[in-house]
This record gives C-alpha cells, sequence and structure tokens, in this order.
C-alpha cells in the first residue's frame, strides 16, 4: 500500500477493483498530490479493502467509503466500509435530475426521437423571432 | 537549452507557489469530499471546466484533507457536489461518534461561467473571510519559531538546539550574571584573570546542570 494521504478521512470515494469474496471489495481511490518540483496536482491511486455489508456492488461501481468503527475490524487493513453506491455500473443516475443517463445522454428519451429534433433545428434557424409583422 | 524549464504549457502561472497560496475558498471544516461532474464537449460546461482549469489546484493547495474528484462525461449536465460529514478523521475516535451519516449537497452549473461558479462555491461552503483571519491569528503563534510560550511550538527558549539553557536550573557564567556585572564587579575582575570569558563559556557549556 503507498503512503496514505491525511490519516485516513473519515469519508471517501472511490472504485471498486477487485473483489475477492462477496464481502470484500479492494476499492481504488484517487487523492491528488502536490508534486514539489511542478507544483502541479497529479492524482496518486491508492488502494484500500473495504467490507461490504449488503453484497450488491459490482467490479466497477463508484463507491461512498465510510470510515469503519475500529471494534468492528477484521483485520487492521480493513479500515472501511462500503456505505453508498454513488454510481452503478451501467445504471447511472444523474442526482439532480434522477434519471438514467448513459455519458453524454438521459435513457429516458429515446435517442432517435432526440436526433430527429436536433436536425429539425438545424434545418430550419430561428425563424421563430424574425418576422414581427405576420 | 530550453529557457524557463518549467514555465511550460497553457497558463503555467498556475503551477507557481504563489497562485496557489493566493486561492480564496477554503471550505469549512465539515465538507470532505468535493465531487465534480462535467462533459468534456459540451458548451453548457464550459464553465465548470474553465473553473477547473484555473481554480481546482488552488481549492486542493488550500483544503489538503478534501478529495476532489473528477467525474468526465459520465451525466449529460455539469453539477458539482459536496460530501458533509461531521465526523473527524482522527484514529483514536472513541465509537461514541455517533454522527456518522453523511449529508450530499448538489450544486447545478448548467451554463453557469467559472466566477459565477466561484462565488457561490465560497460563498456556501467556503469559510468567511472574518474565520480565515481568526484561523490566520490562531495558527501564527504557532507556526513562527521564534516564539515561544503558551499556544507555541516550544514553551521555553531553553528547549532549542544552541540557545542558552534556563538560569533557573543551571547557573550562567559571572560574566553573564547582574550580581557580578553589576555589584561585584571586582570579583568580576579576579575571577577573569583565572579564566577568560569565553573558556567560563565553553565550561558551561559542558557542565549538566
Amino acid at each position: 500500500m503507498a503512503a496514505q494521504v491525511a490519516n485516513l478521512p473519515s469519508l471517501i470515494i472511490g472504485r471498486v477493483l477487485t473483489k475477492s469474496n462477496t464481502t470484500t471489495a479492494i476499492v481504488r481511490v484517487l487523492q491528488m498530490q502536490l508534486d514539489d518540483k511542478f507544483d502541479m496536482f497529479f492524482n496518486q491511486r491508492i488502494d484500500y479493502k473495504a467490507f461490504d455489508k449488503r453484497e450488491k456492488t459490482k467490479v466497477g461501481d463508484i463507491v461512498l467509503l465510510k470510515k469503519r468503527p475500529t471494534l468492528d475490524c477484521r483485520y487492521p487493513l480493513e479500515r472501511y466500509e462500503i456505505s453508498e453506491i454513488v454510481y452503478e455500473l451501467g445504471r447511472i443516475k444523474d442526482p439532480l435530475t434522477g434519471r438514467p443517463c448513459n455519458g453524454l445522454r438521459y435513457l429516458d428519451e429515446s435517442f432517435v426521437a432526440k436526433e430527429r429534433e436536433d436536425q429539425l433545428k438545424r434545418s430550419v434557424p430561428t425563424t421563430l423571432n424574425a418576422l414581427p409583422n405576420k | 537549452m530550453p529557457a524557463p524549464m518549467f514555465m511550460r504549457g497553457a497558463a503555467p502561472w498556475r503551477n507557481t507557489l504563489a497562485y496557489l497560496e493566493s486561492g480564496k475558498i477554503i471550505f469549512r471544516p465539515i465538507v470532505r469530499i468535493f465531487t465534480l461532474n462535467y462533459t468534456l464537449d459540451k458548451p453548457d460546461s464550459d464553465g465548470l471546466r474553465r473553473f477547473i482549469f484555473w481554480h481546482l489546484a488552488q481549492i486542493q493547495y488550500k483544503n489538503p484533507n478534501v478529495q476532489c474528484v473528477q467525474f468526465k462525461n459520465t451525466t449529460p449536465t455539469p453539477f458539482v457536489s459536496f460530501y458533509l460529514s461531521r465526523s473527524s478523521s482522527d484514529d483514536t475516535e472513541s465509537e461514541a461518534n455517533s454522527d456518522n451519516d453523511y449529508d450530499i449537497v448538489h450544486m447545478d452549473c448548467y451554463k453557469k461561467t467559472s466566477n459565477e461558479i466561484h462565488d457561490s462555491i465560497r460563498r456556501v461552503m467556503g469559510k468567511s473571510e472574518l474565520q480565515q483571519r481568526i484561523d490566520l491569528e490562531l495558527t501564527a503563534r504557532l507556526e513562527n519559531p521564534a516564539n515561544f510560550g503558551k499556544d507555541c511550538a516550544h514553551y521555553c527558549m531553553c528547549l532549542v538546539y544552541g540557545q542558552m539553557s534556563c538560569p533557573g536550573r543551571k547557573v550562567l557564567p559571572e560574566h553573564l550574571r547582574g550580581k557580578f556585572t553589576r555589584y561585584k564587579i571586582d570579583e568580576l575582575d579576579e575571577m577573569r584573570k583565572k579564566i577568560s570569558d569565553e573558556e567560563a563559556l565553553k565550561e558551561y557549556w559542558k557542565r549538566p546542570f
């Protein structure tokens, strides 16, 4: 395990790398580290082992880790538990609107209809406000 | 030889310590994670992209304990979210700290300019100017190694390597004591005939107490 930044912060977001068994997941977390010579921030990848109560996470989910109370840890490396799945693999939900989305488009509206709309908008440019006398 | 070796790339003054130090957003201690969702191509998230280009390094520099994560091309609309939690990140926290719940605050950035985003983040999640000044004053005494006393790096100057020991514990050489320099000058002269000042100092350093 590489050097840990800031003494184990209590909340962390990371991506599930592997699941050794259904309850343990290795989560890769990105933290920005200042490079001395360049004074630029680069992402540093740290892998944490996390405990997964609900066993629902898949490899590739983006997951929120919460610090585990020290009494429940089964071994000293296991400091975090998975508390919530932020973005599930394949079923990302936009938290502002609540609609399922896939990268650059929403999955609610059909792709074909949107393409038609865009085509119509492009071929009839702004004639809506151009004729006040009619 | 290529001239300014490190001042390369787009807007390289972003990578100077002076610029990083002059960041204005310091998050309140509640904020733990700062998430940025944006798209790379669409004009809607142009403001957010500029904000990241100019200001993210400053924010991360001023808040080393906050995890700043960028999610690119996950959702069509750009937004910024904060994960807040009251529990601090000490290892010696007892389990009685039941305030382990977290809140999420989302902030929409659709078609906003980077200045608007910067200002609203500062107003919502940033420490106010007054609070920053208070914090500065509290830590200034601690940071300056010349200060000693309560709330400072060392309690007494005798703890610093190279300084004289506490005169209450270790008697100073005679030429540095007021008793001899002001009142008993004759005795001082007698002692100076035997040992010079420098040698008296050397013996002072050799003595354990």
